[in-house]
């Protein structure tokens, strides 16, 4: 009787260990398809993230701030880019020709013009990360590697999109002594930053993470359901 | 992972930390030219401290202005270009400096036409000092008409180490850049 019974007991472990087995290649084989299913969706998104992402870095090539006048030809009286004002702050050179216009900024405006050349410089290192971890979620991606990045990747241009609005808003207080200094008071003038449009750069490249993580976290519950799921959850 | 990204952040940062710094490195002569005579002068006009002991070159016209509230009198070596910080008045006024030399200066030409002909000059030297030195001179309504009224302009003392007469074509009168 106890021969039997141990005898039953191995059979039952035999049969739940080829069952457990059964379903594990189940659930890797129905993971297999959902990534091959989801790769050209999670292509374009890494890569659309890419592109927006390196944009937003190149954009510091633009106006970081410049004084805006309407009655000057093209509108732009003065004006420096971010790559500029970064190259003031590192080398202490807020005084100097060699950085645009920034000489102007300073005179006028020095802790202002400052502080903008700061929080320029940090959001620039901030989307320069992004960039880079949005062109590795790219690779990995092309690769079929775990897309775990892809969270940082989210983080690193939702942080680019709150430092990017710090800045616009830090570069708007140049308005003040600028426009009662340099400009005399002159309503035609305004201090303007094509920083702005970062943000708008952030946003999508933001977007098109969050996608790309929320189909990788689709496709993971497949394999490592949550208590309760079969992982038959559609990719 | 961490080693593959240190490697890709570290020359990354070296890189741009280099470039920067390297940008910052102020030449220790000066050359006005076509392209940066209005940038530099307006440069110099605020933070002249930087060019101290430096030689600065460049290509100016002679203009005499006397002083209308003292009368003292100043030979300069300048250039035309707007006096607009943010205005539109479409008032111009002069850029460069007030020159002393150990020799004769040229006598200035068609001093009060608004005429490229003018006597122009070739000079290396060094700025004096950093001291503003101010200059009324009679102010001009919006039409350009001379008024009774004063305004005050500075320039800095410019010792001239040599000088020629050049020929003025090809350069520009009004700078603006």
């Amino acid at each position: 009787m106890a021969q039997t019974n141990q005898n039953n007991n191995r059979r039952n472990a035999a049969r739940a260990a080829a069952e457990a087995r059964r379903r594990r290649e189940e659930r890797e084989e129905r993971y297999r398809l959902a990534c091959a299913k989801r790769r050209p969706v999670a292509l374009a998104l890494t890569a659309g993230a890419l592109v927006v992402s390196i944009v937003m870095v190149l954009l510091f090539a633009a106006k970081g701030f410049y004084i805006h006048n309407t009655d000057v030809a093209g509108g732009v009286e003065i004006s420096v880019s971010g790559f500029q004002a970064m190259g003031a702050l590192l080398s202490g050179a807020f005084e100097s020709v060699d950085y645009g216009d920034i000489s102007y900024f300073y005179y006028w405006a020095g802790t202002e013009t400052r502080l903008s050349a700061v929080f320029i410089l940090i959001s620039f290192l901030v989307a320069a990360a992004a960039a880079v971890v949005a062109a590795v979620c790219f690779l990995f991606t092309l690769r079929n590697r775990d897309a775990g990045l892809i969270r940082v990747s989210v983080l690193c241009h939702a942080l680019c999109i709150l430092l990017f609005i710090a800045a616009n808003i830090v570069i708007s207080l140049l308005n003040g002594p600028i426009i009662s200094g340099y400009c005399s008071g002159n309503p035609a003038c305004s201090v303007r930053t094509d920083l702005i449009w970062n943000v708008l750069l952030a946003l999508v490249a933001l977007a098109a993470s969050i996608a790309a993580a929320v189909g990788a976290a689709r496709t993971e519950r497949i394999l490592h359901p949550a208590k309760g799921e079969t992982g038959r959850a559609a990719a | 992972m961490k080693h593959s990204l240190y490697r890709i952040f570290a020359p990354l940062i070296l890189g741009c930390l280099c470039l920067f710094s390297a940008c910052g490195q102020n030449p220790k002569h000066y050359t006005l030219t076509e392209t940066s005579y209005f940038r530099v002068m307006s440069n110099m006009l605020l933070f002249p401290e930087q060019y101290l002991g430096s030689t600065i070159k460049l290509d100016c016209f002679v203009y005499e202005i006397t002083d209308a509230v003292t009368g003292e009198e100043y030979v300069c070596g300048v250039r035309k270009c707007s006096s607009g910080y943010g205005c539109t008045c479409g008032q111009d006024t002069i850029i460069g400096f007030i020159l002393e030399y150990g020799g004769a200066l040229p006598a200035a030409k068609n001093q009060s036409d608004d005429t490229s002909d003018k006597t122009w000059i070739h000079i290396d030297g060094a700025l004096v000092d950093a001291q503003r030195c101010y200059i009324n001179v009679w102010a001009f309504d919006a039409a350009g008409n001379p008024t009774d009224d004063t305004e005050q302009i500075y320039m800095y003392r410019f010792a001239v180490q040599s000088l020629t007469e050049i020929d003025g074509s090809g350069l520009q009168y009004y700078v603006t850049q």
